[in-house]
């Protein structure tokens, strides 16, 4: 579980710097963080979500209905 | 993921256990100056950029609301994660994160740690930027980090002396180049001090995992063939079988405008 106080100030490191509310983030299937603005979608492994942009990355384009556990 | 990253994560993953038990980053003087000059309050929100064992941010948890610590390596995360277990502190979180893309929104923390770790970054002026642009308006970014003499043989040598112990060494500044990057990034430099810390030899190769080719290289820049600059900087110094020298740390404590 990723806290709502948490959640309230993290944001997509990718999107962040690109203006005010940019990088927002949508917490789905209890294990990933989806990005509003460019679709990167960060996994959350035992409630720690993994926030670097490489892993972001790896399934950006992976429809949310079709994202499995993290690996 | 960059070269760089790969290199910090291979080394310190590797000897993460070293680093959290290490004097020299658990108990240095700059952490006792830190908490002095930052003046913590008990409703801040604190970030820990580059936690590695954690040290920074077990310290600062206590005195505050609540502490997030970020690392690029999740094994100095775990280690870190292990020492504020044991000492029952429940409000600092350990989160993987890249010190030059920090996944926070704007203006969020009331101060920002970054300790002995901006060496190691790829870009220093991006990393202060980025810890300047999560801090508050009003707010405090506290850097400690080596530092070099200005003349550029001397930096140069010193530096190439770190890269040979630790090949995620990146560049070690002048303090005055410090300085400049807080000012790029907004942030108004209040106090500036530097600490002398005598460092033993052995102990320092090892926690960088050096071979024994590469022990005997580090002592022969440090014993051998070093310019007098460079041996006035270091202090280098034997007793008995054991070798000691000196780096130098600079504090730089600024206020976002």
């Amino acid at each position: 579980m990723v806290s709502p106080e948490l959640l309230e100030i993290l944001r997509c490191p990718a999107c962040v710097r690109n203006g005010p509310n940019a990088g927002m983030l949508d917490f789905v299937r209890q294990t990933w963080l989806v990005c509003h603005d460019c679709g990167r979608k960060y996994p959350v492994k035992n409630d720690i979500p993994i926030m670097l942009i490489e892993e972001g990355d790896k399934h950006k384009e992976t429809p949310v209905e079709q994202l499995g556990a993290p690996a | 993921m960059n070269d760089s990253n790969q290199l910090i994560q291979q080394q310190f993953g590797a000897h993460a256990n070293l680093y959290a038990t290490s004097d020299v980053h658990a108990k240095g003087a700059s952490l006792a100056r830190l908490v002095a000059l930052t003046n913590p309050q008990r409703d801040w929100q604190v970030l820990d950029v580059s936690t590695g064992a954690g040290h920074t941010a077990l310290t600062f948890a206590p005195r505050v609301a609540r502490v997030i610590a970020t690392d690029l390596t999740l094994q100095m995360l775990d280690a870190a994660r292990q020492l504020a277990a044991e000492r029952g502190l429940a409000n600092i979180e350990f989160k993987p994160a890249d010190a030059h893309a920090l996944p926070f929104d704007d203006n969020t923390f009331d101060l920002v740690t970054n300790r002995l770790a901006l060496h190691h970054f790829t870009n220093a002026r991006k990393g202060i930027a980025e810890m300047a642009r999560v801090c508050k308006p009003g707010g405090v970014v506290a850097l400690v980090d080596n530092i070099v003499p200005p003349d550029k043989p001397t930096a140069g040598y010193l530096n190439h002396f770190e890269q040979v112990h630790s090949p995620s060494h990146n560049w070690a500044y002048p303090v005055a180049r410090l300085e400049v990057y807080f000012a790029d990034a907004r942030l108004k430099v209040e106090h500036t001090e530097t600490l002398r810390k005598e460092m033993e030899f052995e102990p320092w190769a090892e926690r960088a995992g050096a071979s024994a080719a590469t022990k005997e290289k580090l002592r022969a820049l440090l014993l051998r063939d070093v310019p007098e600059s460079v041996r006035q900087f270091l202090t280098p110094r034997a007793d008995g079988d054991k070798i000691f020298f000196t780096l130098t740390e600079a504090i730089v404590i600024g206020r976002k405008e």
